[in-house]
């Protein structure tokens, strides 16, 4: 997780937490496509991760001041994204599924959504949306990210041989939905 | 290696293309504004003896006022009940006005118990707002966990750590009931059970290390614990959403 830049980073967050809007505008920076990825997956549409990515950082801005710096400043994002991903859902249709969204999907008009439709993305998107959320975390945070095992567990707050036992179940998983999909089409 | 392996493998490296995925530029410029635009948060300040006294008469004054207020129906109601916002509105009262932050998690944690509670008497008494009692009983849950998460990060105070003991207890327990209801809901709610067993799975106590520890990956080939280089695979890439 940036490790070339530790101390910067650690820095910017102490700044960040005392009020400097130029240090937490870095951090935003450092950060921001990383949390983007995460919503992205984790959503269904390219709207919903635009409005999850900039509610993170509206959130993690307000409780900047609450920040404990010695932490790792994306762990803190990644639990924002959570939240802030579990109160979308809450709010949502109780009885929408995913498979019903992408329905929606095909709905849409225009050229990006049209390009999403034919794009392997969104077939990986739906895939992942059928897995279990921490199943989904890992897909994205190992695999799709490439981060360590040992971050990731940090980052999902799980012992690391926990994660190293489901890692590659949730590979397995994943290719299963794919597998599934592609015998459907 | 097995056709398994190379198959999971090729999935692997698959996945790694799409690490190219970034935050589209309008939306980058759009945040940055907003970000240096936003009014400045004030810096937690201590505040004065008197009011760590007065907050909880003033939160139990304000919960009376308004279960009064509401001829006391709302302490029994379910969520979907016309009541349930008020006992809502009440426990909000409750955490805002609780001092310290390992106070503010034994009190969700409370909320949450209070939660589970109320799916458990829907499922089996009014099936119709099964999905309302969920999805209260999922944002109880998402409160809990980033108190936690706070918690955790304080200076490790006996206060502190009984909040956390408390919380990662009563996971514990959640987990157990949560699946003995997972065996009797519908198959809509069966992802929304997963969901919040997975969650208080993060909550709970740390799962303890396997024998043999840390370790050896869990087979040949593991990936690669370096980000490799970016590279794009092939031209049929999300390229909707990279800059």
């Amino acid at each position: 997780m940036q490790s070339d830049r530790p101390v910067d980073e650690r820095d910017l967050a102490r700044r960040a937490s005392k009020g400097d809007r130029r240090a937490f505008a870095a951090l935003y920076e450092l950060h921001v496509d990383a949390v983007y990825r995460y919503a992205y997956f984790r959503l269904r549409s390219d709207a919903e991760a635009d409005d999850v990515t900039s509610e993170v950082f509206q959130r993690a801005l307000v409780a900047m001041p609450r920040f404990e710096p010695r932490r790792p400043f994306l762990a803190f994002l990644y639990t924002v994204a959570r939240n802030v991903i579990a109160d979308r859902f809450r709010r949502a249709r109780p009885a929408a599924s995913f498979d019903e969204a992408l329905d929606r999907a095909s709905e849409l008009t225009g050229p990006e959504e049209a390009a999403i439709r034919s794009d392997d993305a969104r077939r990986l998107r739906a895939a992942i949306g059928r897995l279990t959320e921490v199943q989904q975390e890992i897909v994205i945070l190992k695999f799709i990210e490439g981060r360590e095992t040992r971050e990731v567990a940090q980052l999902v707050g799980k012992a690391e041989a926990t994660i190293r036992g489901i890692q590659m179940r949730a590979l397995a998983a994943l290719r299963e939905v794919l597998r599934g999909e592609d015998l459907e089409r | 290696m097995s056709g398994t392996e190379r198959e999971l493998e090729a999935l692997e490296r698959d996945l790694a293309r799409y690490r190219s995925i970034a935050a589209p530029a309008a939306l980058r410029s759009r945040v940055h504004s907003e970000i240096m635009g936003a009014p400045a948060q004030p810096l937690p300040s201590r505040r004065g003896a008197w009011i760590a006294v007065l907050r909880p008469g003033l939160a139990a004054l304000l919960a009376v006022a308004l279960l009064a207020g509401a001829g006391g129906t709302a302490a029994a109601s379910l969520p979907g009940d016309g009541a349930f916002p008020i006992k809502r509105a009440v426990e909000d009262a409750q955490v805002a006005l609780t001092l310290s932050d390992d106070a503010r998690l034994d009190v969700l944690t409370d909320q949450l118990e209070r939660r589970l509670a109320e799916l458990e008497a829907v499922s089996s008494q009014r099936p119709g707002a099964l999905m309302v009692a969920l999805n209260e009983f999922a944002a109880a849950l998402a409160r809990v966990e980033t108190q936690s998460d706070i918690v955790a990060r304080l200076e490790a105070t006996p206060a502190r750590d009984a909040a956390l003991s408390r919380a990662a207890a009563s996971a514990e327990d959640h987990i157990a009931r949560l699946r003995t209801l997972e065996t009797r809901l519908p198959e809509a709610a069966q992802p929304g059970i997963e969901r919040a067993i997975d969650a208080q799975q993060r909550i709970g106590p740390a799962s303890p290390e396997p024998p043999g520890g840390s370790g050896s990956p869990s087979r040949p080939g593991a990936v690669p614990s370096a980000r490799p280089t970016i590279q794009p695979a092939h031209t049929d890439r999300p390229s909707p959403t990279r800059r």
